[in-house]
C-alpha cells in the first residue's frame, strides 16, 4: 500500500485527472448519503412524538426528540424478552457452530485420514444439493418433532461447509510440525486442537464466528416455520410481522396507562412505534458492525480465493 | 519395504483354507447385517406407527425389535473386524480407525449434524413421487409417479411462476453484477487511504442488515402515508408514488435494493484482488504512457478477471432462486400472486401455507435440479472460454 501511495504521489495530475477526482469524490460522498440516510430516517421517526408527527408535513429530524417509543416498546415484556431471547439464540448458535465446524476443519485438514475423501465429497454435496423446504421441514417438525423449540433456530445450521472450507484451508497453512511435535510429547488430537491450534487461529475463528451470529441475528424464516408461539420468536420475527405484515403485536395492543410526567395521556403512533422496534432490532448490529469489519473481509477473501 | 513382503508371507500361509473361511466368514457377517436391517426397518416402521403392530406375527413389542435388530447390525460389524477369515483384511482398517480414534471423534459430530439436518431431509424428496397423506406418513403414502410434476407444469400458475423466475433471476444478474466491478474500479482511484477506508467501512453496512430491516427502511421513505419521499412530494403539491405495493414497479425496486443493499459488500473481492497486483506493472505502464484510464482497463480489470469468473459462476449457479428472503419481505397482496410470484415463493405458498406438502416438494426439486444443471453448465462454459473453472 504505502509503496503505492509513494508511487501515484509522484505522478503529476493533469487537470483531466484532477476533475475526474473531484468527480469520484463527490460520487462516493453521495452513495455514503444514501445509504446512510434511510437508517437516519428510520432513527429520526423513532424519536418523533405523535404531536410533532400529525402537525408537521414533513420531518427530518424532530424538533423536540423524545424516547417514549423506546420506552414503551421496552416496557412491554415482548420485546425485552425477545431481545434476550435472540441474544442467547444467537451465542447458543454461534459458540456450537465455531465449535463443530473448527473441530471437522481440523479433523480433515490433513489427508491422511481414511474416509477422507469420502468424508469430503460428503460434505461438499450438501452444498449443491439440499431436501428443498418441505422436506427441510418435515425433518424438524415430524421426525424431530422440534416445533416451538428453540434447539430447531440453533442446530440446523451448526456445520456450514463454507465456514468449514475457510476453517481448513486456513489450518492446512499451520505446518504440520507443530501437531507432530505435540504428538511425539504424548498430546491427542483434542488436546492439539484446543490449546495449539485454536490459539493460532483466534482471527479466523472470530471471521466464521461473526458469519455466524450476523446470520442468526437477521433470521428470521426459521423461526416463522417452527414457532408456534409469539413468546418464543426472535426480534426480527416481531419485527417483520408488525412492519411487513402491518399487524401490531398482542403486547402493544394497551396502551391506556401511558402517561407523561405531568400525568396527561401519551399517545404514540404506529409509524414510530414500528420504527423504534426497527432501530432496536438493528442497533447491535450496526454497533459492533465497526470492529468487526476487518474479520468479514478477511474472510471473504479466504472464501473466495480457496472456494 | 518390510510390509509387502509380511502380506505376501500370510497369502501363502492362509492358503486354500484361508479362502474358504474368509467366504464362510463374509456370509455370516452378511446375513446377519441383512437380517439386522430387515428386523430393524420392520422395527422403526412400528415405532412410527404407521404399521398396525401385530403381537402375533413378531412375538414382541417394536422397540424391542428394534433393539435386536440394532445388536444383529452391530454383531455384524463386529463380526467383520473379528472373523477370522475377514479379519486380514480388516486388520488394517481397524488398526487406522484405532489410530485417528481421536480424529474421528472430532469429526463425528459435524457429521452427525450434516446427515441429520441434510441427508435426512433428502428422503424426503420421495413425497415429490407420492400422495401425501398425514396418517401414512412420508414411507407408507401411496406412490404417484410424475403425477405432481405433471400438475404443475399443466396449470396456468406454472408457466408464469417460472418465467418470473427466470427473468427476475437473469435481470437482476445482468443489473446488479457489474456494479460492484465499477464500484470497486473507483474506489481503486480515490487517492486518500482513510478516505477510500471510510466509504468502504459505510457501503459494507447495508449486508448487515436483515431483509425486514430492510423493508423498514423502505417503509419510513416510501410508505404511500407516512413516508418522507411521499410526505415531501405531496407538501409540494404532487402526487405519491406508490413504489411498494405497485407491481409495475416491483422489479425496478428488486434492482434497486438488490444494489443498495449488496453492491458495495460485492466490492470486497475485487479490491482484495485489486491489492494483490503487482505495483511495478502500472510504474512501467506509466513510463509507457499509460493514462488511468489506460491503466484501469488494462492493469486492474485482467487482474482481477479471475474474481470476476468465479463471481460469476456462483451467481450463475443460483440465479433460479437467490432471493427468497429479498422476495418474501417485498411482496405485497398487490404482486404476491403476479409479478413476485418465484418457484421458491409458490412453494412456501402451496407448502407451508396450503399444507399441500407433496406438490410443493415436487417443484422444490424441479427447482434444484435446474440450479445444479445451470452450475455445471456454467462452470462448463467459463471452463471452456477461460480455461479456469471452479471445479
Amino acid at each position: 500500500m504505502a509503496k503505492r501511495e509513494v508511487n501515484r504521489n509522484r505522478i503529476k495530475h493533469s487537470l483531466g485527472d484532477q476533475i475526474f477526482n473531484g468527480v469520484n469524490i463527490t460520487l462516493f460522498v453521495l452513495i455514503a448519503l444514501i445509504i446512510i440516510f434511510p437508517f437516519f430516517n428510520v432513527f429520526a421517526i423513532s424519536l418523533t412524538s405523535n404531536v410533532e408527527y400529525m402537525r408537521e408535513p414533513y420531518i427530518i429530524w424532530p424538533k423536540e426528540p423524545t424516547l417514549e417509543a423506546y420506552e414503551y416498546i421496552f416496557s412491554t415484556s415482548l420485546i425485552p424478552r425477545s431481545y434476550l431471547l435472540t441474544i442467547f439464540i444467537t451465542v447458543a448458535a454461534t459458540t456450537l457452530s465455531t465449535l463443530v465446524t473448527s473441530m471437522l476443519a481440523y479433523g480433515l485438514c490433513r489427508g491422511n485420514l481414511r474416509g477422507q475423501k469420502f468424508f469430503m465429497i460428503y460434505l461438499l454435496i450438501t452444498m449443491f444439493f439440499s431436501g428443498g423446504l418441505i422436506p427441510n421441514y418435515m425433518n424438524i417438525t415430524k421426525t424431530l418433532g422440534w416445533s416451538n423449540n428453540l434447539l430447531a433456530l440453533i442446530v440446523p445450521n451448526s456445520v456450514s461447509v463454507f465456514n468449514f472450507i475457510i476453517v481448513r484451508s486456513f489450518f492446512r497453512q499451520l505446518p504440520a510440525s507443530l501437531e507432530e511435535s505435540a504428538r511425539i510429547d504424548g498430546a491427542n488430537e483434542w488436546t492439539i486442537l484446543f490449546r495449539i491450534i485454536y490459539p493460532l487461529s483466534i482471527p479466523t475463528l472470530a471471521t466464521i464466528a461473526m458469519f455466524v451470529a450476523v446470520g442468526t441475528w437477521n433470521s428470521w424464516f426459521a423461526a416463522m416455520l417452527y414457532m408456534r408461539d409469539e413468546k418464543l420468536y426472535p426480534l426480527q420475527l416481531i419485527v417483520r410481522n408488525f412492519v411487513v405484515h402491518e399487524a401490531r403485536p398482542a403486547d402493544m395492543q394497551n396502551m391506556e396507562g401511558l402517561r407523561d410526567a405531568a400525568g396527561n395521556r401519551i399517545f404514540l403512533n404506529e409509524t414510530g412505534l414500528k420504527m423504534a422496534c426497527a432501530v432496536a432490532t438493528v442497533l447491535p448490529m450496526v454497533v459492533i458492525y465497526p470492529f468487526i469489519q476487518k474479520y468479514f473481509e478477511k474472510g471473504m477473501t479466504i472464501g473466495a480465493v480457496k472456494g | 519395504m518390510q510390509k509387502p513382503v509380511n502380506m505376501d508371507q500370510t497369502h501363502q500361509a492362509g492358503g486354500d483354507r484361508g479362502l474358504l473361511r474368509l467366504l464362510y466368514g463374509g456370509m455370516i457377517a452378511g446375513i446377519l447385517m441383512l437380517a439386522g436391517g430387515g428386523v430393524w426397518y420392520i422395527a422403526i416402521t412400528g415405532i412410527i406407527g404407521r404399521k398396525n403392530w401385530d403381537f402375533n406375527t413378531y412375538g414382541v413389542g417394536p422397540r424391542t425389535l428394534a433393539i435386536c435388530g440394532g445388536l444383529l447390525l452391530a454383531a455384524s460389524i463386529v463380526l467383520y473386524f473379528t472373523l477370522p477369515g475377514v479379519k486380514r483384511w480388516s486388520r488394517p482398517v481397524a488398526r487406522d480407525i484405532w489410530k485417528d480414534r481421536y480424529r474421528y471423534s472430532l469429526i463425528l459430530p459435524g457429521l452427525i449434524v450434516v446427515f441429520v439436518f441434510s441427508y435426512m431431509p433428502m428422503y424426503g424428496i420421495v413425497l415429490g413421487f407420492k400422495d401425501y397423506k398425514i396418517k401414512s406418513g412420508i414411507m407408507f403414502s401411496e406412490w404417484v409417479g410424475a403425477y405432481h410434476f405433471d400438475r404443475f407444469f399443466k396449470s396456468p400458475v406454472a408457466g408464469q411462476t417460472i418465467w418470473n423466475t427466470f427473468f427476475i433471476g437473469v435481470t437482476q444478474l445482468i443489473i446488479t453484477f457489474p456494479v460492484p466491478i465499477i464500484l470497486a474500479l473507483l474506489m481503486n482511484e480515490l487517492r486518500s487511504t482513510s478516505y477510500r477506508r471510510t466509504i468502504q467501512t459505510i457501503i459494507y453496512l447495508p449486508h448487515f442488515i436483515s431483509w425486514v430491516i430492510m423493508y423498514s427502511l423502505l417503509f419510513s421513505l416510501f410508505s404511500i402515508t407516512s413516508g418522507l419521499v411521499n410526505k415531501l412530494l405531496m407538501s409540494l403539491g404532487n402526487s405519491a408514488i406508490n413504489l411498494l405495493s405497485d407491481p409495475n414497479k416491483f422489479y425496478g425496486l428488486l434492482y434497486g435494493t438488490s444494489i443498495w443493499k449488496e453492491a458495495g459488500w460485492g466490492t470486497i473481492i475485487y479490491m482484495a484482488a485489486i491489492a494483490g497486483v503487482d505495483q511495478e506493472m502500472y510504474e512501467a505502464a506509466y513510463l509507457d504512457g499509460a493514462n488511468r484510464w489506460q491503466q484501469c482497463i488494462h492493469i486492474t480489470l485482467p487482474s482481477i478477471a479471475f474474481s470476476i469468473t468465479t463471481m460469476l459462476i456462483l451467481n450463475v449457479g443460483s440465479v433460479m432462486g437467490a432471493n427468497f428472503d429479498q422476495i418474501m419481505n417485498l411482496r405485497t397482496a398487490a404482486t404476491q400472486t403476479t409479478v413476485a410470484q418465484v418457484i421458491d415463493t409458490y412453494v412456501y405458498d402451496m407448502g407451508v401455507g396450503k399444507g399441500q406438502y407433496d406438490l410443493s416438494t415436487a417443484i422444490g426439486l424441479f427447482q434444484q435440479v435446474v440450479n445444479c444443471a445451470l452450475l455445471f453448465v456454467s462452470n462448463y462454459a467459463v471452463k471452456r472460454m477461460s480455461g479456469e473453472g471452479f471445479f
